[in-house]
């Protein structure tokens, strides 16, 4: 039987956890390893006292911080109050690559710059670091993966905010939604259910995301593509998409598609979907357009997060819908009329 | 006079405690090298005496329990500008700063030390590995090797304290600015420690940040009205310990030993990023 490790540090848990307090790994590498428990330090033989712990436990209360996970709607429309956010809806059956789209942006951007921007802030730090953890090499893994998101999780956003580069520029935040594809899926076949999404409606743009391994199996390409125009035909005939929303369609593992050998005709049958689509939705929505992406080959063929440069770019420049000044109607009769349309407030005509 | 406050900040093994053993002993001493003279200090010198003595010996300075945060108050005097300011520097353990990311909470104390604070010294240790790596580091255009066993047994789970180092900085200064602390424009000194190990590579210590740490480099370029930066590399240990070294480190006076690269100049002067802190200046 082995013997559980020791720490001198006598806050440390390693034998517990496994974890060094001070974050050394391997924990061997900590210099504290391996020591016995330091029991001569005031501290430590004060800490040995059932009574004195509670003493210090008390005497360090803590405070909460901002807690970096994913943001839910409600805590978006409060940044919104304070500074200006753009939202984007990602949206896509399970395992098209949603998670991995934003995790390989949010990498890209550990590394430099990206997409002509560089990093200026994120409130979803902690929620993007778990996020990429299965793409790291820290995890053990030998294959990239993206965490799941599952049904239960709901809506959460991530954040970003970015500002142009090398030239200098005002700094842009974007929200982008996250949510299990179960959800879009059931809202596929009950258009109803779509009007329960808030990032349909909210969003400036609503990206589609096609499975591209999906798509490159000869047996389900037909089934993909229909499921694209239907997920499409839904939020329209649902009333959640307007004309004021960009609607993207975008194909994910690229690579994939490369690898099958048939590459050309499956970016043409995308491409005549994208076609009918304008045709037949164009004038509800602000634009459609078409975007490939290979967001984390594993064999290396495509660039690291290869397509989502235009992507982000294209989520940053969509063009906002161009205001008008409504004249009013009627007639002001109260200075209640008078505060909402001009500035002569407390002046009789 | 000038009240204003200074803290140390950074995570584990980033050189913090090296160098406040190294900063004690140089104005305790009253070096010639450096433009601070000390007026009046309180605290508990013990614990300053404590690592110091170990630092003179070119000894490992120990960590800093999260048990035996020390708060010192060391009253200077700048020769060259006559201006005096005090210098709180409590010595936060590693684990504090830890603690912030992984459990989204830090101590009251923590919170009423830092009030006030106008000025930051923030370490990071050029001696690191790349936390950064991800699983395509290393395929290099390679099919992914299979296992025999089940891939997912043998993965570590997620750790928030093992995230990459640039990412839990950038946390830190983002909740700077927000509540409880109070947002304000700081000046904020980022030291580079163990700067012997990059001296050879020929960058400047904000170069070494924008290689090593290319999020905190961005983030730092795009705030710029929340933090008035500067870049310094320091050793303050002077070089490693190994045996041959530490005869070479010991036969230096031990205020010689130190290397500090300010400004584009390298000298024995560690004090420089304080002074710069508490100048009213640009």
């Amino acid at each position: 039987m082995s013997e559980s490790p020791t720490c001198s540090n006598p806050d440390c848990q390693v034998a517990e956890t496994g974890s060094c307090l001070e974050g050394h790994d391997p924990v061997k590498s900590c210099p504290n390893f391996g020591k016995a428990p330091s029991i001569e330090t005031p501290d430590a033989t004060r800490a040995e006292s059932p009574d004195a712990a509670t003493e210090t436990e008390t005497r360090k209360p803590k405070l909460k911080l901002a807690s970096g996970q994913q943001l839910s709607q409600r805590e978006v429309d409060a940044f919104q109050l304070c500074r200006e956010a753009r939202l984007v809806a990602v949206v896509g059956d399970t395992s098209s690559g949603k998670s991995t789209l934003l995790c390989s942006i949010y990498d890209r951007f550990q590394r430099g710059t990206f997409a002509k921007r560089s990093f200026a802030a994120s409130s979803t730090l902690s929620a993007l670091e778990e996020l990429a953890h299965l793409s790291r090499a820290a995890s053990g893994a030998l294959k990239p993966d993206t965490k799941r998101t599952y049904l239960s999780e709901g809506l959460q956003y991530y954040h970003l905010a970015t500002a142009p580069n090398p030239k200098p520029g005002p700094r842009f935040d974007l929200f982008m939604s996250d949510r299990a594809g179960e959800t879009y899926r059931s809202g596929m076949h009950r258009p109803d259910e779509l009007r329960e999404l808030p990032e349909l409606g909210l969003a400036r743009v609503v990206a589609v995301l096609i499975d591209g391994a999906r798509l490159a199996v000869t047996e389900e390409q037909h089934e993909v593509v229909d499921s694209a125009r239907r997920i499409v035909r839904a939020m329209i005939d649902a009333g959640v998409l307007r004309t004021t929303q960009h609607l993207q369609v975008v194909l994910t593992k690229r690579d994939e598609i490369e690898r099958s050998g048939n590459a050309a005709d499956l970016i043409q049958r995308l491409k005549s979907l994208v076609d009918r689509l304008k045709l037949d939705f164009g004038s509800k929505l602000a634009s459609v357009s078409f975007f490939e992406i290979a967001a984390r080959d594993p064999l290396g063929t495509f660039d690291p997060a290869y397509g989502c440069d235009v992507l982000l770019e294209s989520w940053i420049s969509a063009a906002e819908p161009s205001t008008s000044v409504v004249e009013p109607d009627e007639i002001e009769e109260t200075q209640f009329d008078r505060l909402g349309t001009q500035n002569n407030f407390g002046s009789w005509a | 006079m000038s009240t204003k406050r200074h803290v140390i900040l950074g995570y584990p093994n980033s050189g913090k405690t090296t160098y406040l053993a190294a900063l004690w002993h140089v104005i305790d001493a009253g070096a010639t090298n450096t433009s601070l003279v000390l007026e009046k200090l309180t605290g508990d010198t013990a614990y300053l005496n404590g690592i110091k003595e170990t630092w003179i010996k070119c000894r490992q300075v120990p960590r800093t329990h999260l048990t035996s945060e020390e708060m010192v108050e060391m009253f200077v005097r700048d020769t060259r500008t006559e201006q005096r300011m005090v210098l709180s520097l409590p010595d936060f353990s590693g684990e504090t700063f830890q603690s912030i990311f992984a459990d989204r909470e830090c101590d009251e104390q923590f919170a009423e030390k830092f009030e006030g604070v106008e000025g930051i010294l923030f370490f990071i240790n050029a001696d690191r590995s790349n936390d950064m790596m991800s699983v395509l580091d290393h395929a290099f255009g390679e099919e992914p090797a299979e296992r025999e066993e089940d891939d997912s047994l043998l993965l570590e789970d997620f750790d928030p304290r093992k995230v990459p180092e640039q990412t839990r900085i950038v946390d830190l200064l983002q909740l700077l600015q927000k509540n409880p602390f109070q947002p304000r424009r700081r000046r904020v000194v980022f030291a580079i420690s163990a700067w012997d190990v990059v001296l050879q590579d020929g960058i400047s210590p904000q170069e070494w940040v924008a290689r090593e740490m290319p999020l905190l480099h961005q983030f730092l370029n795009n705030n710029s009205a929340d933090f008035h930066l500067r870049f310094c590399g320091i050793s303050a240990q002077g070089g490693e310990f190994s045996e041959q070294n530490r005869a070479e480190l010991l036969k230096k006076t031990p205020a010689e030993r130190v290397i500090c690269e300010w400004e584009g100049s390298r000298g024995p002067d560690i004090t420089q990023p304080l002074t710069w802190l508490g100048d009213d200046g640009i």
